[in-house]
């Protein structure tokens, strides 16, 4: 009688001897080298995603200016987005009335999207709403797999979507053995009407086991939109602890490896651990005195924690998402531990539920709605717009879904939840989403939504929308590079700031 | 071009046939198993890790293969579910179409992903428990428990032994020791 091994063996062998003339031709290496270098390039799009949120959450406090007493926007009769269609041409009409200078000609140019020439004293007119943002177009199919970005550039753009070209950074590209290495910069503080911007200076090395990769601390400068000259800015708490933002006097940093939210205040210095701190989007309480991560949340002024979610709600699960509240967290929360359940979502009787700080540590929350087919379940965060009102990436529930811990961050639109209804404000397949990860940010009454990446894991370069919440226009205020059909970029918009009311 | 690229080309050109056959044995089709192939060519070439050798890319692939195989089939098997049709790996293709023993092919089929996987890793590749276990996010208890209830189908459909190992299965306080 044979032994089990030699059987499986003999039959892989035997296999692989019947097989040996089948070869993968050229095009499929190709390609599957393609999806690699994709994959690889997308890594570090990823790093200046994660940038965004924080850059884009903390433009000058401008989270709280919208979080206190907001009225509470009226939801769109429709549905559907209404923004006019995207143009290649911005539009002549968006300087402010009184215009600071003659506008040029609109200028195209390989890797950036459409801009006109910055006139002279629009930075000083600028007000809340304009977006202040770096823009480095980085393409994969080159010559070299991996390169430094053809260029970075600081963009300003108008609440209608006209861009100026505020004027080029220096990459300062090294040639290395396993590729270049350069200098990117990433804007994280802004004033509308000022004239300088505090960015985040990246070094970005390319390696030959990880593709380019952040290499080295980031440090912060401020930087002279009109001159260029960057000045020192202020220093991270630890090497290589990442600015995530300012809450009222607290200037707030994320460890290295971004488990841990470091509260610096004065001369203190708290540690947090929440798993995650990058995301700024959905971390902020609307006081500002509270920090959603992963599964805790931080007390900035104690100083604490909340505890674990996924234990207090333990053997079920539950997921937060953003503030519903004030003081009140929506989850999504399901029967069974996504790590180990084989089960299908529909059979994990997934719900929204909402959790105060008792309810966090109890794990007994309110139960909002339940989900069925049809519904949606969010995908990645969300936003709050007011009390029980949140924008959510969410994909539409179907009765084969599945609950894995590697499933992908795949959405299907842009929703508007409310505890009674659901709107879709987004659908994946608009042809203003270069992407299919959506994620809503808000600073003073502005939201943006960034379109970024691909669920699949391919690097897209991300665009930014604008989003009336009174109306339900979307406006494209940054698209991807205007030459995208012909050249395979990962990257363009690396970094935005909205600008506030003061 | 970059350093990985050429160790990708060589991996690709030698070793496909036989990543290929694997991923008969893993998914029984060979169209689902180039896909596989692939797909963990493309994780493995994306990550960290470094590879001083073609074996050493090889192996990480291979174990790629056989994670990726259990999500795939976990997906397959929900998609089935909601159709109401039965089984658990789609069904067999012809040996004509892959090569192997059609046998040894419906075999493993008949096994659940995470048995097949855990079988696979233990007996073709010769992983330990313990390294099976991290691979596939599982407890050592458990893949001991996969593997045997593996062997033991295995063994009664295609008339073999288990070789000699030292899994161990606690069942309500026994210990029971498989193969030896």
């Amino acid at each position: 009688m044979r032994e089990l091994d030699d059987v499986i063996n003999d039959a892989a062998e035997s296999g692989a001897r019947s097989l040996a003339g089948l070869a993968m031709d050229g095009a499929a290496l190709a390609a599957l080298t393609l999806r690699v270098r994709r994959r690889r390039a997308v890594r570090h799009a990823v790093q200046g995603i994660v940038a965004i949120p924080v850059a884009g959450l903390l433009a000058a406090g401008g989270w709280f200016a919208m979080s206190q007493g907001d009225p509470r926007p009226p939801i769109p009769a429709t549905t559907t987005s209404t923004s006019p269609s995207p143009s290649a041409s911005p539009s002549a009409t968006a300087l402010p009335s009184a215009s600071p200078g003659a506008i040029g000609e609109p200028v195209t140019e390989p890797g950036l999207p459409t801009y006109y020439p910055m006139p002279a004293g629009l930075l000083a007119q600028a007000g809340p709403g304009w977006v202040l943002a770096t823009y480095a177009p980085d393409a994969v199919d080159h010559p070299a797999a991996e390169q430094a970005p053809l260029t970075e550039v600081v963009l300003l753009v108008s609440p209608d979507g006209t861009r100026y070209l505020v004027r080029r950074l220096e990459l300062d590209v090294t040639p290395g053995a396993d590729g270049p290495s350069w200098v990117e910069h990433r804007v994280v503080e802004w004033q509308p009407g000022s004239t300088t911007a505090v960015v985040e200076t990246r070094p970005v090395a390319t390696t030959w086991s990880q593709g380019s990769q952040m290499a080295g601390s980031p440090t912060y400068a401020t930087l002279d939109l009109v001159t260029g000259s960057l000045a020192p800015a202020f220093d991270p708490p630890l090497a290589g602890a990442r600015f995530v933002g300012q809450a009222g006097a607290r200037r707030l940093w994320s460890s290295p490896g971004g488990t841990d939210l470091l509260v610096e205040e004065g001369s203190m210095l708290t540690t947090l651990t929440l798993g995650w701190t990058w995301d700024g989007r959905r971390g902020l309480s609307p006081d500002g005195d509270l920090f959603l991560g992963l599964d805790e949340v931080a007390d900035l002024s104690a100083g604490s924690l909340w505890g674990s979610l996924a234990e207090s709600t333990a053997p079920g699960h539950c997921s937060p998402v953003t503030w519903w509240t004030r003081d009140s967290v929506l989850a999504l929360c399901i029967d069974e531990d996504p790590a180990t359940t084989e089960k299908t979502l529909g059979e994990l009787g997934p719900r929204w539920v909402t959790f105060t700080k008792d309810q966090w540590a109890s794990g007994a929350g309110t139960e909002i709605r339940s989900l069925h087919d049809g519904d949606i379940e969010p995908v990645h965060g969300g936003l709050r717009l007011g009390d029980g009102d949140v924008l959510v990436a969410g994909s539409t529930m179907d009765s084969i879904g599945t609950i894995s811990p590697s499933y992908a961050d795949c959405s299907d639109g842009l929703y508007r939840f409310t505890a009674d209804r659901t709107d879709r404000v987004l659908a994946v397949g608009d042809p203003r989403l270069v992407g299919n990860i959506l994620t809503p940010y808000a600073v003073g009454g502005t939201v943006v939504i960034e379109v970024s990446g691909n669920c699949s894991g391919e690097a897209v370069p991300s665009a930014l929308l604008g989003y009336d919440a009174s109306t339900g226009a979307v406006t494209e205020l940054i698209p991807p590079p205007s030459d995208a059909a012909t050249t395979t970029y990962t990257q363009g918009l690396t970094s935005f700031v909205v600008g506030a009311s003061h | 071009m970059s350093r990985w690229e050429p160790l990708l080309e060589q991996l690709v050109t030698e070793r496909y046939p036989g990543l290929v056959a694997r991923g008969v044995l893993l998914t029984g089709s060979r169209v689902a198993a180039e896909d596989l192939v692939q797909d963990a060519l493309v994780s493995t070439f994306s990550g960290r890790a470094r590879f001083a050798s073609l074996a050493e890319a090889e192996a990480y692939v291979r174990r790629a293969m056989t994670s990726r195989s259990v999500d795939a089939a976990r997906r397959a098997i929900a998609e089935r579910r909601a159709m109401s049709v039965l089984g658990a790996m789609p069904a067999p293709t012809s040996a004509a179409e892959h090569g192997l023993d059609p046998t040894v092919v419906g075999a493993l089929g008949t096994l659940s992903p995470r048995v097949r996987a855990c079988v696979v890793l233990r007996h073709l590749d010769d992983q330990s428990v313990r390294d099976t276990a991290r691979l596939l996010n599982l407890s050592e208890g458990a893949v001991k428990r996969y593997v045997s209830d593996g062997v033991t189908a295995l063994n009664a459909i295609l008339g073999t032994v288990a070789t000699g190992r030292e899994d161990v299965v606690r069942i309500s306080g026994l210990e029971v020791r498989h193969g030896a």
